[in-house]
């Protein structure tokens, strides 16, 4: 399964580790649920990345007042989204690039929330197909 | 006391009622006979003491309460590296089993001591075995950790040539390494007493559960044995609750409760009494990459060679490195519960051949397969190390 | 009728939300998202709150011009067309409902530093922290001119009947920390302390009259810290650090370097809110000027 290929971070750009659910209609790309979203008026999702570039083009075309009005702005300003816009408009305008950790965790050697939610207790596999597994079969086996 | 001028490091419990506890205790008695003193630093319980003095040997144990696997592992390595950095000066040699208690032991600045990895698994190997949603990056970190271990450790380990073929694949300098295969003591079986509510006739399977090991395969071969009522299996086995659990419903579903034995989670020498009478011990190992590309030396085949017991095995390269078809043990296809449960009828039925096969073993074990040989072997790299 | 979202939106608030805009104090320990979860439907509300209160401000001024066209009207034109009374009466008196309901409205707003200051910031800064980690966040948006606040008050009073008088007073508002752990393994800590200074002024004018003017300025002490983890971060020295010039403190401690800029922004307005780029631009030249530390062993 491909992983989403979002960034999270804002001064640290790191690999989302998520498994990637659908695709970006504007950049095409797979992303997890969690990083896309989707317009008004659309049907299809975009990638916070893609909805934080337009949102940030919306919010300098438009008169303020005209895009204040808009409920659909409050839900995205006030949500993680917006940070999506507001961090492609930091690294393009201003001297800022964000360290990438990539794959490798930020704290070096350590490993991340995604790394330890795998190995809880619960998600040990007693045996992965404790329902399937059929007395009779592999009867003929010799 | 004095500081420990060696350190042993497993990510295990100590003791415990498995291999890999044998395996620990042997290893670290003899580091710790050739520097003279020594500090074992394990998992504990509650039932096991926090700090314990034994002869020329301390045993710290870390008691976690973590049930989550990754955050208890790197809390053993807060706990190894702050043990270590204490002793920094003081310890001679550091010999871990993992990387948990690896990274944190290179990690320590300005160290003294000289490191020995000792490769028996490789948790990026075995742990997608045990968590299958392990993503490929989890298992890219873990396995970044292992190579930093048998690179930066000045010697390696490793129980069978598979692994150390493994390890040489990965990239690892085949100089360094050394195999060293697991021992056990030559023990006479008419010297030790059977446990009193033991069966006429039965079968063990002695060790850890884990699904690779091949207990389900044992399980169904047991099936095909509905005609003997009288055969029993006996199951000293340890592992976690509900693997445990699984296994027992599992047993009940297949209707064999009745031919099963559980001893869980007893002391190594209740295992081997019961290992005394049996008839025949069983190492069914599956075959999945754990067994086939990363390899193990199953304690439980040594220990059964040991005490002259036959020993029925999958043919797998590792089982093939201690055992010989028809000579010192009884190899069959790996998988194959009704192939296994036709080489059980056989030797049952032939007590003489069982014999020879178990003669055949122990002399074959004395020869190879001793904690004295594993030790003596062990011995000479650490003397190396130190001048 | 923007009044009417406004309401709506207020009702639908947790009591517990109500009573954190009722006195705007509190110390929080949660996670970013539970704390949007928390900041966000205020936020919404006060959005809509300040507009709805413009609105009403607006009616009131035209309602108040009308009513004054109006009484021209009566006196031009009430022979011929007697309506034009009451109709004047009735927008005339529409200017008090519209002013109490906008009172009303004053009294449960919440300074603007929250939706415009304190949700950014909590958001940007939860992009790099760990899922579960918590981020200590200790709010103070009641007024910045309470009684309570003042740190000195300072009289200038030459004797009765002369002028000019003036009362300078001076109040400390320290309304913003929040500290947590990055991603990095670095600790922040980001504050704000206001002060605000008043002065008001009685004089004589040059006719004689007797009036007052009040003033007040505003100075917001922003203080950005990030304690860099030895582990992660090259040490740096003065030397390497002139680009940050003189504002930039460091102290070295035996795990962690920490690094501490500061800055000042002056405004007359009472009512502003700080922009949160002032805060991100001062993180943003700390780690544009760290080194990482030089891989271990290899
Ligand atoms: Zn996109
Ligand atoms: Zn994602």
């Amino acid at each position: 399964m491909e992983n989403c290929n979002m960034k999270r971070g804002f001064f640290f750009l790191r690999d989302c580790d998520h498994p990637a659910h659908q695709s970006c209609a504007s950049c095409g790309k797979a992303f997890c649920n969690e990083h896309l979203r989707i317009k008004p008026g659309a049907s299809a999702p975009f990638c916070l990345d893609c909805l934080g570039k337009t949102m940030q083009q919306t919010n300098q075309n438009k008169d303020k007042k005209v895009s204040t009005r808009d409920d659909y702005y409050d839900d995205y300003y006030y949500d993680t989204a917006w940070c999506y816009g507001y961090r492609s408009n930091y690294y393009t305008s201003g001297s800022y690039k964000p360290w990438y950790f990539g794959t490798v965790d930020a704290d070096g050697s350590e490993f991340n929330d995604q790394d330890i939610r795998v190995f809880e207790p619960s998600a040990e596999i007693e045996d992965p197909d404790a329902e399937a597994f059929d007395p009779d079969a592999n009867v003929f086996d010799s | 006391m004095l500081a420990p001028k060696s350190l042993y490091a497993a990510f295990d419990t100590y003791p415990a009622p498995k291999g890999a506890a044998v395996h620990i205790r042997e290893f670290a008695q003899t580091l710790f006979v050739q520097t003279g003193s020594g500090l074992l630093l394990v998992l504990g319980d509650e039932a096991l003491p926090s700090w314990q003095i034994e002869g020329s040997m301390q045993i710290r144990r870390l008691a976690s309460n973590e049930p989550n696997y990754l955050k208890r592992a790197m809390q053993f390595g807060e706990f190894v590296y702050a043990h270590a950095e204490m002793l920094r000066n003081d310890l001679q040699i550091a010999h871990f089993r993992d990387p948990w208690s690896g990274i944190p032991l290179l990690d320590v600045k300005e160290r003294q001591y000289k490191t020995v990895y000792e490769v028996n698994a490789l948790p990026s190997i075995e742990l997608p075995t045990r968590y299958a949603s392990i993503s490929g990056r989890t298992c890219d970190k873990i396995r970044t950790l292992e190579q930093r271990c048998w690179q930066e450790a000045d010697r390696i380990v490793c129980p069978s040539q598979v692994i150390k073929n493994c390890l040489v694949e990965l990239g690892a300098n085949a100089d360094k390494i050394t195999v060293i295969p697991n021992g056990a003591r030559l023990v006479d079986p008419a010297q030790i007493n059977i446990p009193a509510d033991a069966p006429g006739e039965y079968l063990i399977y002695f060790g850890a559960a884990q699904n690779w090991q091949g207990i389900e395969v044992l399980f169904k071969a047991m099936t095909f044995l509905r005609d003997m009522p009288e055969l029993k299996l006996v199951l000293c086995v340890s592992g976690s609750k509900p693997r445990l659990k699984y296994l027992q419903k599992l047993a009940w579903r297949l209707g064999i409760e009745q031919q099963l034995i559980w001893h869980l989670k007893v002391s190594q020498a209740i295992v081997s009494d019961w290992l005394a009478g049996a008839a025949i011990s069983v190492a069914p190992l599956i075959e999945c990459s754990r067994n086939l590309t990363q390899g193990c030396c199953p304690i439980k085949i040594v220990e059964s060679m040991a005490m002259a017991k036959p020993v029925i095995a999958s043919d797998l390269p590792v089982v093939r490195e201690l055992l010989e078809h028809n000579h010192t043990g009884w190899l069959i296809r790996p998988d194959r519960p009704s192939e296994l449960a036709r080489a059980i009828r056989i030797l049952l039925a032939h007590p003489e051949e069982r014999r020879k096969i178990g003669e055949n073993a122990q002399k074959k074990a004395a020869k190879s397969f001793t904690w004295e040989a594993s030790a003596a072997a062990l011995a000479t790299i650490y003397q190396q190390l130190i001048t | 009728m923007k009044f009417l979202g406004a309401i709506s939106k207020y009702q639908k608030l947790s009591p517990e939300q109500r009573s954190f805009i009722g006195n705007a104090q509190r110390k929080f320990c949660s996670t970013p998202a539970e704390l949007l979860e928390f900041f966000k439907p205020m936020a919404v509300y006060d959005k809509s709150c300040d507009e709805a209160r413009a609105q009403l401000l607006n009616f009131v001024i035209l309602c108040g011009v009308l009513s004054f066209l109006g009484l021209i009207a009566i006196g031009v034109l009430s022979e011929d067309m007697p309506m034009v009374i009451p109709i004047v009466g009735i927008i005339f008196l529409m200017i008090f409902p519209a002013l109490i309901l906008r009172w009303r409205l004053g009294r449960v707003d919440i300074h603007n530093n929250l939706r415009e200051f304190v949700v950014p910031m909590v958001n940007l800064i939860g992009q790099d922290t760990a899922a579960e980690q918590k981020i200590n966040l200790e709010l103070d948006l009641s007024g910045k001119k309470l009684e309570g606040k003042l740190r000195t008050r300072t009289k200038d009073d030459p004797g009765w009947l002369a002028y000019p008088k003036t009362t300078t007073s001076i109040y400390d508002d320290p309304w913003f920390r929040m500290t947590t752990d990055l991603v990095d393994g670095s600790k922040l800590m980001l504050t704000i302390d206001d002060q605000i200074t008043t002065i008001d002024r009685t004089y004589k004018s040059i006719s004689g009259k007797i009036k007052s003017k009040s003033k007040a300025k505003v100075k917001h002490m922003i203080r950005a810290s990030l304690a860099l983890k030895h582990k992660k971060y090259a040490i740096a020295s003065q030397n390497d650090l002139q680009s940050f010039g003189h504002e930039l403190k460091l102290k070295d401690g035996a795990n962690r370097q920490v690094f501490c800029l500061k800055q000042t922004v002056k405004t007359d307005d009472i009512d502003a809110f700080v922009d949160p780029q002032l805060c991100v631009a001062l993180l943003g030249r700390i780690f544009m000027n760290v080194q990482p530390a030089g891989q271990k062993g290899s």
